[in-house]
C-alpha cells in the first residue's frame, strides 16, 4: 500500500486522498492479489445482470469452503465424545442451541433451527475472521453481503411466523391484542415498518462494526506515511494493535449478535403473544 | 458504497444456501445426532443409576429386615435352649438325688442283712460254745439235739434284753 499511498497521502490531496484510499481498500473489487476475476454479465429480458465473481464473493467462498473444510475434518468420523477441534466446534453449536435458539425460539423449533442459526454464526464469523488476515478481505464489511443475510433472516422470520401461527393468525396477531383499538391506526403502520426495520438494523450494525475497526486500523497505519515520521511509527502500530485485539472480539461479538436477533425475530414471529 | 448490488446479493443467498446444505451434510447432522443419542445415553444411564439405588435400597431394608428377624429367632431358641438346659440341669440333679438315695437305701439293707446274718451265726456259735464249755464243765457230752432248744431260747432272750 506504500508507495500508492505515499503519492496520494502526501504530496497530491492530503488527507482526502487516504480516505479515499482507505474506502477502495475497504470497498469490492474485481481483482485480488493482482489477478482479475471473472465477470460475468449478462442480459435477462432487458435488464443487465451482473453475477461477476467479485474480491467479497470470492471472500464468501473462501469462508464457506474453510467452514466445510473444518466441520468435514472434525465429524468425519462419529465419536461419542468428540476430541480436540471437534469439540470446540461441538461447545459452539451446543452453545448455538441451548443459549441462542432454545431460550429465543423454545424447545422443539429451536431444536429444528439450530442448524440454520449455527450456520448463520459460523458463515458471519467466518466471513469476520477471515478480514483480519492480511490479504483477505471481509466480505461482512459490504453492505449487500449483510442486507442478503439480514433478508434471510427476515424470510425465516416470516416463514416460521406463519408456519406456527397460520398466515391469518400470523398477520392478525402483529398487532398485540392488549393493544385498544383506538391506538390502531398508529399501531399497524408501526408494527409493519418495524417488520423492515429490524433486518435493517441487523444489516446496518453488522456492517457498520465490520467497517470501522478496518477503518480505525488502515487510519493509524496511514498516520504513518501522512506524518512521514518514524516517531509515529510504534505509536501506530501499537495502537493499531490494540484495535485489532478489539476487532478480534468485536468478530465474534458481531456474529453473536446477529445470531442471537435472528433467533429472537424468529421467536417473536413463531409465539407472538410472548 | 451503501448501494446494494444484486449479483451480491445473489452470490451470498446462493454461498449462504450452500454452506447450509453442505454443513447440514457433514456437520450438524452427524454433530447433533450424536449429542442427541449421548444425552439420551446419559439421561437413560442416570435414570437407571437411580433405579439401582432405589433398587438396592429396597434390598437394604429387605435384608435389615431378615436380619432382625434372624435376631429376635436366634434370642428366642437360645431362651428357650437356656430353659432346656435349666430342666435338663434340674432333671439330673434330681436323678443324680434320687440314685444316690437308692444306693444309700441299698447299703442300708445291704447293712442291715449283714448283720442278721451275722446275729444268726454269732447266736450259732455262742450256742456251740455254751455247749462245749457246758458239756466240759459238765464232764459228760450234752447232747446237742437235745439241749439246742434250750440254748437257743435263752440266746433269744439275751438278744431281746438288748
Amino acid at each position: 500500500m506504500s508507495s500508492a499511498l505515499l503519492r496520494s497521502g502526501t504530496e497530491e490531496h492530503g488527507e482526502g486522498g487516504l480516505g479515499e484510499y482507505i474506502l477502495h481498500h475497504l470497498s469490492d473489487s474485481n481483482q485480488w492479489l493482482g489477478t482479475h476475476l471473472p465477470v460475468i454479465k449478462f442480459n435477462l429480458l432487458g435488464t443487465e445482470i451482473d453475477l461477476s465473481i467479485t474480491l467479497h464473493v470470492l471472500m464468501l467462498w473462501f469462508a464457506g469452503a474453510l467452514l466445510i473444510l473444518m466441520f468435514w475434518l472434525s465429524f468425519r468420523k462419529p465419536r461419542m465424545v468428540p476430541r480436540g477441534l471437534a469439540g470446540v466446534l461441538e461447545t459452539v453449536v451446543l452453545f448455538v442451541r441451548d443459549e441462542i435458539a432454545i431460550p429465543n425460539i423454545g424447545e422443539n423449533l429451536g431444536k429444528r433451527l439450530t442448524p440454520f442459526l449455527a450456520t448463520v454464526f459460523f458463515f458471519i464469523l467466518g466471513c469476520n475472521l477471515l478480514g483480519l488476515i492480511p490479504i483477505f478481505s471481509t466480505a461482512t464489511a459490504n453492505i449487500s453481503v449483510t442486507a442478503s443475510l439480514a433478508l434471510v433472516t427476515f424470510m425465516m422470520t416470516q416463514l416460521y411466523g406463519m408456519k406456527e401461527n397460520g398466515v391469518v393468525a400470523y398477520w392478525k396477531h402483529l398487532v398485540p391484542s392488549s393493544v385498544p383499538w383506538f391506538l390502531l391506526p398508529i399501531m399497524i403502520p408501526i408494527e409493519i415498518l418495524s417488520l423492515f426495520t429490524k433486518p435493517f438494523a441487523l444489516a446496518m450494525r453488522l456492517f457498520a462494526n465490520m467497517i470501522a475497526g478496518h477503518t480505525v486500523i488502515y487510519a493509524l497505519l496511514g498516520l504513518i506515511i501522512v506524518l512521514a515520521s518514524y516517531v509515529a511509527a510504534p505509536v501506530s502500530v501499537a495502537f493499531a494493535m490494540a484495535i485489532y485485539f478489539l476487532e478480534l472480539f468485536v468478530a465474534f461479538l458481531q456474529a453473536y449478535i446477529f445470531t442471537i436477533l435472528t433467533s429472537l425475530f424468529i421467536g417473536m414471529a413463531a409465539h407472538p403473544e410472548h | 458504497m451503501l448501494q446494494l448490488e444484486p449479483g451480491m446479493l445473489v452470490w451470498t443467498w446462493i454461498t449462504f444456501v450452500a454452506v447450509l446444505l453442505v454443513l447440514w451434510k457433514v456437520a450438524w447432522k452427524p454433530l447433533l445426532g450424536a449429542v442427541e443419542s449421548r444425552e439420551n445415553r446419559i439421561n437413560d444411564s442416570l435414570q437407571k443409576a437411580e433405579n439401582a439405588r432405589q433398587e438396592a435400597e429396597k434390598l437394604l431394608a429387605q435384608q435389615q429386615e431378615k436380619l432382625a428377624a434372624a435376631q429376635q429367632e436366634i434370642q428366642g431358641m437360645i431362651k428357650e435352649a437356656r430353659q432346656t438346659a435349666e430342666k435338663m440341669r434340674a432333671d439330673l440333679l434330681e436323678q443324680a438325688r434320687a440314685d444316690a438315695e437308692k444306693v444309700k437305701e441299698r447299703a442300708r439293707s445291704d447293712i442291715e442283712k449283714e448283720r442278721d446274718m451275722m446275729m444268726v451265726s454269732l447266736k450259732q456259735e455262742v450256742a456251740d460254745l455254751v455247749l462245749e464249755t457246758t458239756s466240759k464243765l459238765l464232764g459228760v457230752a450234752v447232747d446237742k439235739a437235745r439241749h439246742q432248744k434250750i440254748i437257743d431260747d435263752s440266746i433269744a432272750g439275751f438278744g431281746q434284753k438288748n
